[in-house]
C-alpha cells in the first residue's frame, strides 16, 4: 500500500450531540456540532482552524483525534480511518487539549510526562533522556519536580504541550496551545511549533489569536456553526473578502450619498458601516492600488474632522466578515 | 454626562435570598447527586440493604428476632449519613472540583445562609430516609410502631435529621481545608457504626468509647428514636429530644465556626483550590 | 524527523498505573487515615457483633471484618480513581494514548488488592489484640495463601466494575446504592447459605462468593456451605475469576467504544 502524502483527510464528517432533560418524560436535544467538514492537510504542513466559540473547532480535533466517533463521514490521519484504526494511530498521534485540567495535580510534572511515557511505550532506555528532553524543550526544567497542583496556569499548558510531543508523534493536535502563556513564553511556543515542523511533525492547530494563524499557518480554514467557510491562503482569504487593502474613515456620521459615491470608486468591493458613539466608521475593502486615501477625502469634504487611515487587510477582518456572514 | 454613583453600583444580597437560592441550587450544581433516580435509591435501596445485611450478621452471630428489631432501628436511622453527612460534605469537594469555591468566596454573600442553605434539601430527603428505614423496619424486621407514637417519632426524626446535616457542614467546614470530605464522610460513617448504638449498645463498649459515642449527633438521634418506640415517658423523651437538639445546635454553631476559621486557613495556604 | 513508532507494553503500562495509584495515595497523607482506621473500626464492630456466633467466633470476626475493610478498596477503589480521572480530567489524555485503558486498571486494581490486605492485616491484629489470642485455624498457611485468593476474586469484580466509572460519571451514586447488597450478596460477612435459596444464583455469579465460602470451609471446622464443599468453591472461584477478567477485555472495549459515540468523557 502506498503511503498518503495526505496526514489528515475528511470527508462530510458530521458530529450530532443528543442531551436528555426530565425524569419521566425525557425531553432530548439535538445539535448539530460540525455538519459536514471536508479537509486535507498534506504531510508536514501547520494547519490553522479558527473560528469562534461554539463553532466546533474542539469537536473536530477530538474526532480527528480518536477521542470522539463522528455521527457521520470518514476521517483519515496518515491515510488510516480515526475509527477502525484507532490503535494503530494513536502512538503516531499527539494531543494537547491544554487547560486547568488533564493533569494529575498531586505528583510533579517529571512524574506525570514517566506515567504518558509508559502508557505510550516510549523505550525505558529513552525515556529519562525524553522526558529531560521535553521539559527543556518547554522551558520548565526549573519547575519538572513541583507538584502540578502548584504551577501557574501558564506552567500547566507547557506540560500539556511536553507531554503532547512525548512520544514523538507523526501528527500533533494543538488546540489553543499558547492561550494562558505570558508573550515571551508563547513566542517560545511558537517557536517550538516551527521547530516540530522542521522535524517532519504535521499540525493541526486551532487558535482565537489572528497574528499567530497568519504568523504560523500557511493555510487556513474558518469554521463557524459547525461548516467550514471558507479554507485557503491568507492571501487568498484575503481576496475573499473584498481584497487585501482596508481603507478606514472615521467622522462624526456619514450620509447616503456619501457612502454610495464611496462605492463607486476603482476597486471598492465592500464597505462596512459601524456606529462608535458619535463616531461612524467606514471600512473600504479594496482590490487595486488605485484608490487611496486621498480619494476618500476628496469625496467627503463636509468632514473637517475627518481621519482616514490605510492597512492591509487583516486576518481577524477576514474572520469576522465571513464568520457574521455565517451569522446572517 | 455623570458617571453612575459608587454606592448605587455596590449589591447587598440578602441573607434571605442567599439562603433560598441555595436551597434551590445547591442540590443541582453541587449536591451531585440530586438526580431523582438516585434519590430514590438513597432513600429506598440503601436503608432496605443495609437493614438486610447487619440482619443476617447479627443472626450469624446468635442473636434472635428482639437482636435483630434492635439493629434494624438503628441501621435504619444511620442511614441518614448518606443524605446528611456524605452529601452536605461532598458540596465543598464539588465547588472545588468545579472551580467555583473561589468564587463565591469571594462574593459578599452571607456565609451562613451559603452553608446552611445547602442543607436545607438534605435535611429533608435525610427526614424521609429514616422514616423509610423505620417503615421497612415495621414491615420486614418485626419492629412494632404504635400509631400513638408517631408524632413523637416525627419530632426524634426531624431533629435528628438537623443534627446529622449539622454534623455533615460541621465536617464540610474541615473539607475546605483539606482535599477532599470523602475521608471525613467515610470516617464518620464508620465511626457511626460503632460508637452511635447501631448495631449494638453503647454500653458494652468500654467507657472511652461510651464517652467518644456521646459526642456524636447520631447516638442520640438513634437513642431517642429506640426510646418513643420503647414507650419511654414524655420526660424521658424530652430529656433525649434536649440532646439532640443540643447536638444540634453544637454541630451548626461549631460548624460556623469551623467554615469562618477554614476559610481562613484555606485562603492563607492556597488549599481553598486543591482537590 | 520522527524516530519509529514506540509501542505500549501491557506489562509496563499496568506497572506504571500501579506506580502512579502508589505516589498518589504517598501524595496525600489523609488517605492513610481511613486505610488505618476503617479495617479499627469495622474490626471492633465484627467482634462485638460476632460473640454469640460459638467457638469460632474470631474466625468469623476476622473474616468477616477484614472483608468489610478490604471490600469497598478492592471492589471500588480503582472505579473511584477512575472517577478521579473524570474530575482531574486526565481520563480523555488516557483513554487517547495507546494504551487499552483495562490495563490503566489493573495497574490500580493491584494496588488496591495490597492495599486492602494491609487492611486485613490490620484487623488481624487488632482482633487477635481485643480477644487476647489468635483464632485456632487449622491450616494457618493455607488459610493466609486462600485469603490472598479471595482478593483477587474480588479484584475481578472490581475491575468490571470500573468499567462503570468509564461509562459514566453517576457510577459513585449507583456504587453507593448497590453497596451494601452486593456485600450481602457475596456473603462478605455471612455466609450466602443463610439467604433465601432462590437468591443464591445471583451469588454464585459473583467469584468472591465462591472464595469466602471456600475460606470458610477452611478455616472453621464442621462450617457447610455450599454442598459442593471446598474444592468445589475453590474450583468455582478459579472459573468465575477468570470468567470475569476474559468478560473484563470485552466490557472494556464495549464502554470505550460507547463514551466515545457518546463524546461524554470530559463530564464529571
Amino acid at each position: 500500500m502506498t503511503e498518503s502524502t495526505l496526514a489528515l483527510e475528511t470527508r462530510g464528517i458530521t458530529r450530532v450531540f443528543e442531551s436528555r432533560k426530565g425524569f419521566l418524560f425525557r425531553e432530548v436535544t439535538r445539535t448539530e456540532a460540525l455538519a459536514g467538514i471536508d479537509l486535507t492537510v498534506d504531510r508536514g504542513a501547520i494547519f490553522g482552524l479558527l473560528g469562534p466559540n461554539g463553532a466546533g473547532k474542539t469537536t473536530l480535533v477530538k474526532i480527528l483525534s480518536t477521542l470522539l466517533l463522528p455521527t457521520k463521514g470518514t476521517a483519515l490521519i496518515l491515510g488510516h480511518d480515526v475509527v477502525k484504526e484507532s490503535e494503530w494511530l494513536r502512538p503516531r498521534i499527539g494531543l494537547v487539549l491544554g487547560g486547568e485540567r488533564g493533569l494529575y495535580n498531586r505528583i510533579s510534572g517529571r512524574e506525570n510526562l514517566r506515567y504518558f511515557a509508559d502508557l505510550y511505550g516510549v523505550p525505558l532506555s529513552e525515556r529519562e533522556r525524553r522526558i529531560t528532553e521535553v521539559i527543556d524543550r518547554v522551558d520548565m526544567a526549573w519547575a519538572a519536580d513541583r507538584r502540578v497542583e502548584e504551577y501557574s496556569r501558564g506552567m500547566k499548558q507547557k506540560l500539556h504541550i511536553a507531554r503532547g510531543i512525548l512520544h514523538r508523534p507523526e501528527v500533533l493536535f494543538l488546540d489553543e496551545p499558547t492561550i494562558g502563556l505570558d508573550p515571551k513564553s508563547a513566542r517560545e511556543t511558537r517557536k517550538l511549533v516551527r521547530s516540530l515542523v522542521a522535524d517532519g511533525v504535521t499540525i493541526f492547530l486551532t487558535t482565537h489569536y489572528m497574528f499567530e494563524a497568519e504568523e504560523l499557518c500557511p493555510e487556513i480554514a474558518i469554521i463557524s456553526k459547525g461548516r467550514v467557510v471558507a479554507r485557503d491562503t491568507v492571501g487568498k482569504l484575503r481576496e475573499l473578502v473584498g481584497g487585501d487593502r482596508t481603507l478606514e474613515a472615521e467622522a462624526y456620521g456619514f450620509d447616503d450619498r456619501e457612502v454610495e459615491a464611496l462605492h463607486h470608486l476603482p476597486g471598492v468591493s465592500k464597505i462596512v458601516s459601524e456606529e462608535f458613539g458619535p463616531v461612524s466608521r467606514l471600512t473600504l475593502r479594496v482590490r487595486t492600488e488605485e484608490t487611496r486615501p486621498e480619494h476618500l477625502r476628496a469625496l467627503l469634504p463636509n468632514h473637517p474632522e475627518l481621519s482616514v487611515r490605510e492597512r492591509r487587510t487583516s486576518l481577524e477582518d477576514v474572520y469576522l466578515d465571513l464568520v457574521e456572514e455565517e451569522a446572517h | 454626562m455623570s458617571l453612575p454613583s459608587v454606592s448605587a453600583s455596590r449589591y447587598h444580597p440578602s441573607f434571605w435570598r442567599t439562603l433560598w437560592t441555595n436551597a434551590v441550587m445547591a442540590p443541582r450544581t453541587s449536591l451531585g447527586f440530586m438526580r431523582v433516580d438516585f434519590v430514590v435509591g438513597t432513600m429506598f435501596v440503601i436503608p432496605l440493604t443495609q437493614m438486610v445485611f447487619f440482619a443476617f450478621v447479627v443472626q450469624l452471630g446468635g442473636g434472635g428476632a428482639t437482636e435483630i428489631a434492635y439493629t434494624a432501628v438503628g441501621n435504619a436511622v444511620a442511614t441518614v449519613t448518606y443524605s446528611s453527612v456524605f452529601s452536605v460534605c461532598q458540596t465543598t469537594d464539588s465547588e472545588k472540583q468545579q472551580g467555583t469555591m473561589e468564587l463565591l468566596l469571594v462574593s459578599p454573600a452571607n456565609r451562613l445562609a451559603l452553608y446552611f442553605g445547602r442543607g436545607i434539601i438534605p435535611i429533608l430527603i435525610s427526614l424521609a430516609t429514616v422514616a423509610v428505614g423505620l417503615t421497612y423496619a415495621a414491615l420486614l424486621f418485626g419492629v412494632t410502631i404504635p400509631t400513638s407514637t408517631i408524632p413523637a417519632l416525627a419530632v426524634s426524626v426531624t431533629l435528628t435529621a438537623f443534627a446529622m446535616v449539622g454534623f455533615g457542614l460541621l465536617l464540610g467546614g474541615v473539607a475546605l481545608y483539606l482535599r477532599t470530605s470523602i475521608i471525613l464522610g467515610n470516617i464518620f460513617l464508620f465511626v457511626g457504626l460503632l460508637l452511635s448504638g447501631v448495631n449494638f449498645p453503647l454500653s458494652s463498649l468500654p467507657v472511652p468509647l461510651q464517652w467518644a459515642g456521646d459526642a456524636l449527633p447520631l447516638t442520640w438521634g438513634i437513642e431517642a428514636i429506640r426510646g418513643v418506640l420503647a414507650g419511654d415517658s414524655l420526660s424521658s423523651l424530652a430529656v433525649l429530644w434536649g440532646a439532640v437538639a443540643l447536638a444540634a445546635a453544637v454541630s451548626f454553631g461549631v460548624a460556623i465556626g469551623l467554615w469562618k476559621y477554614f476559610e481562613r486557613r484555606a485562603l492563607s495556604t492556597g488549599s481553598i483550590a486543591r482537590f | 524527523m520522527a524516530t519509529a513508532t514506540a509501542q505500549f507494553s501491557r506489562s509496563r503500562s499496568t506497572y506504571a498505573a500501579l506506580r502512579l495509584s502508589v505516589l498518589q495515595f504517598l501524595a496525600d497523607p489523609q488517605w492513610l487515615v481511613p486505610s488505618m482506621i476503617a479495617p479499627v473500626i469495622f474490626a471492633l464492630v465484627s467482634f462485638e457483633l460476632f460473640r454469640g456466633a460459638g467457638p469460632y467466633f474470631l474466625t468469623y470476626a476476622i473474616l468477616g471484618a477484614g472483608m468489610m475493610s478490604m471490600w469497598g478498596q478492592t471492589l471500588y477503589g480503582s472505579g473511584w480513581a477512575t472517577g478521579q480521572d473524570r474530575e482531574f480530567g486526565t481520563l480523555e489524555p488516557t483513554i487517547q494514548s495507546p494504551t487499552p485503558y483495562l490495563y490503566v486498571v489493573l495497574g490500580r486494581v493491584l494496588w488496591n488488592v495490597i492495599s486492602g490486605l494491609i487492611g486485613g492485616l490490620i484487623v488481624y491484629v487488632v482482633i487477635v489484640a481485643v480477644a487476647g489470642g489468635p483464632p485456632a485455624v487449622p491450616d494457618p498457611l493455607a488459610f493466609a495463601l486462600l485469603f490472598v485468593f479471595v482478593m483477587v476474586t474480588l479484584a475481578s469484580v472490581g475491575v468490571v466494575f470500573a468499567a462503570f466509572y468509564v461509562y459514566t460519571r453517576y457510577a459513585g451514586f449507583i456504587q453507593n446504592i448497590g453497596e451494601f447488597a452486593f456485600y450481602i450478596g457475596t456473603g462478605c460477612m455471612f455466609p450466602v447459605v443463610l439467604l433465601p435459596f432462590y437468591t443464591n444464583p445471583i451469588s454464585l455469579v459473583f467469584p468472591p462468593t465462591w472464595g469466602l465460602d471456600a475460606l470458610r470451609y477452611l478455616s472453621i471446622p464442621g462450617y457447610h456451605g455450599f454442598g459442593w464443599g471446598f474444592w468445589g468453591d475453590l474450583l468455582g472461584a478459579i472459573a468465575t475469576t477468570l470468567a470475569y477478567l476474559g468478560l473484563a477485555g470485552a466490557v472494556f472495549h464495549r464502554v470505550e467504544l460507547h463514551v466515545l459515540e457518546e463524546g461524554n468523557l470530559s463530564e464529571y
